[in-house]
């Protein structure tokens, strides 16, 4: 009788596991063309759409072997989800093309260029400079106005100082997305007078590796990583930095996953591998 | 009230085997008992009774004084219950989420006349009215006219920093559409603000005016479980172009096969007996369409 019960009871929770999962699994659909007789010789066209469920996710998910590691997934959860529900995975869907404005300084350029050479070694993620801005989908853009992500309430109580080193205090980005949620392209505003701030590298370094998710940074994330909120300068980008990114780009979904599902995706890995 | 009256048609003129959009003459219209007492008030005589018609059970009067408006009937477009469902989350934003209420499906009646304020690059323009020709050559019922002035125009596409042609989105931080439509559902009215700064090169200024322009034919929302290849999906990557499912969802909402401007539950019903009528007697019903 007891493991009768158990039977039942894995039976469900497998089962419930299964259809929310459906939900993030995106459907293919195909039209079949058909034609039904209504009399006079006259015929109609009675087309049937056939729907399928595209089970890639299935198939890959015994490769999502970051599962096995509970202390970067626990962090991982926190820098894309924060405390909300309503947070989902947002990644990149095409190749990010930079372009500089021209009034960024040329060294500012080639040592982002330098800066994004470990990049290269995520999957799914592909990010070059380029020289036109027709080819671009990501523009650093310089404004000859005052540029925040923070209202001038937000920053009342920081010192000058304590807002040169905040990244967004003179400059901001926006994501253009499509309705899953996924970026396309972007544009990171600068302020002009942002230029004139040593920590001007830093800072856009800091900002473009949060765009590639929207990343919640916190003082828990390792020492020197873009991630941690106590970190001043960056320099190169650290490997606890390329292994929340590894762990983020890893498959590329078509659907919104927000904490819920990456929490059902999580289960679902452990039981069939 | 267009609803209404498509639904009576449904109900009686179910042995009506029309042609393709031919003009309805010399039939009777027949209507339920009950909705002879309601309009007329007045017992039925025994004149009335000869011309009884009983149709599934249901005892049918003919409505002699009954003048019939100006208009179309045009046959029941068969589509299977997997289409169905696609479309009704698309048409009707039907979402998946049994919080959010559906809306009544929207469409345009008559020709949309588009103007593009003047800041947009003529060769933007040239590929967008080329892209919008070919969805009007598509759909039978969906006219799409490039106007030169704002006057002419009933659907306006402009940048920030222009001339702001809709005051309800002037400050808005995305870019996004409003639209107008009347107590039909019929929209007649349309302007899509694209804020420039995000649409900084062509391609991304051109893929945003097909996006919110496709969108806003029917106010539809876009079902992003569909597969990534498919407009409607709201994930395509790279330029926004149309599948096949596309343009068969598209063509079908502007098909006068199927009432229009209706809630899901019309829609639903009016399927469920243009089915059963097809299934059972092997003819379409026809859904009649005033001018």
């Amino acid at each position: 009788m007891r493991f009768f019960l158990i039977f039942i009871y894995l039976f469900f929770s497998h089962s419930n596991a299964q259809i929310e999962l459906d939900i993030i699994l995106p459907v293919n659909y195909s039209i079949h063309k058909n034609k039904k007789d209504v009399g006079k010789n006259n015929e109609i066209a009675v087309d049937s759409v056939v729907s399928n469920i595209d089970s890639t996710l299935y198939k890959n998910l015994k490769n999502f072997t970051f599962f096995d590691n509970k202390r970067l997934l626990k962090k991982y959860s926190f820098h894309t989800f924060g405390y909300s529900d309503n947070k989902s995975i947002q990644q990149w869907i095409v190749p990010i093309r930079v372009y500089f404005d021209p009034l960024i300084d040329k060294s500012i350029v080639s040592n982002f260029k330098r800066f994004i050479i470990p990049f290269s070694s995520i999957e799914n993620l592909d990010i070059s400079v380029v020289d036109d801005i027709n080819k671009a989908n990501y523009y650093f853009k310089v404004f000859d106005k005052e540029i925040s992500a923070f209202t001038h309430e937000d920053l009342k109580d920081f010192s000058l100082e304590e807002k040169k080193t905040l990244t967004f205090s003179l400059m901001t980005y926006n994501l253009n997305v499509k309705s899953n949620n996924q970026i396309y392209s972007c544009i990171f505003k600068i302020s002009s007078k942002e230029l004139e701030n040593p920590l001007f590298l830093s800072k856009l370094k800091k900002g473009f590796y949060l765009s590639l998710n929207r990343f919640y940074s916190s003082s828990l994330a390792e020492n020197y990583s873009i991630l941690n909120k106590n970190t001043e300068y960056v320099e190169e980008v650290s490997d606890y930095d390329l292994a929340m990114l590894k762990i983020h780009y890893h498959y590329i979904f078509k659907t919104p996953v927000y904490l819920n599902q990456f929490e059902i995706l999580e289960k679902k890995y452990h039981s069939i591998k | 009230m267009k609803s209404i009256l498509c639904s009576i048609m449904l109900l009686t003129l179910s042995n009506l085997v029309l042609g393709q959009h031919e003009t309805v003459k010399n039939t009777r219209t027949y209507i339920s008992l009950k909705q002879y007492k309601k309009k007329y008030n007045q017992p039925l005589t025994k004149q009335d009774s000869i011309h009884f018609l009983i149709r599934e059970g249901d005892t049918l009067v003919w409505d002699k004084n009954y003048i019939r408006p100006k208009g179309k009937s045009v046959p029941y477009e068969y589509k299977d219950d997997s289409f169905l469902k696609l479309y009704k989350e698309i048409a009707f934003r039907a979402s998946k989420d049994s919080t959010k209420k559906s809306e009544p499906m929207r469409y345009w009646k008559n020709d949309l006349k588009i103007f593009i304020s003047n800041s947009i690059d003529k060769k933007i323009k040239k590929d967008f009215f080329n892209f919008s020709k070919e969805i009007s050559k598509n759909i039978d019922s969906l006219n799409i006219k490039q106007v030169k002035t704002v006057e002419e125009s009933n659907f306006i596409i402009y940048l920030t920093g222009d001339f702001e042609y809709e005051s309800r989105i002037s400050n808005y931080k995305s870019t996004d559409y409003y639209m107008y439509w009347n107590g039909n559902s019929q929209i007649y009215k349309t302007t899509i603000r694209i804020i420039k700064e995000d649409n900084f090169n062509t391609s991304l200024l051109l893929n945003t005016m097909k996006d919110y322009f496709l969108k806003s034919l029917g106010h539809f929302e876009l079902d992003y479980s569909l597969g990534c290849n498919n407009y409607f999906s709201g994930c395509q990557n790279g330029d926004v172009k149309l599948t096949k499912l596309d343009l068969e969802l598209l063509r079908y909402h502007y098909s006068y096969g199927i009432c229009k401007g209706t809630n899901i539950e019309t829609f639903e019903s009016q399927h469920e007996k243009a089915k059963e009528a097809l299934k059972k007697h092997n003819h379409r019903v026809g859904f009649f369409h005033s001018y």
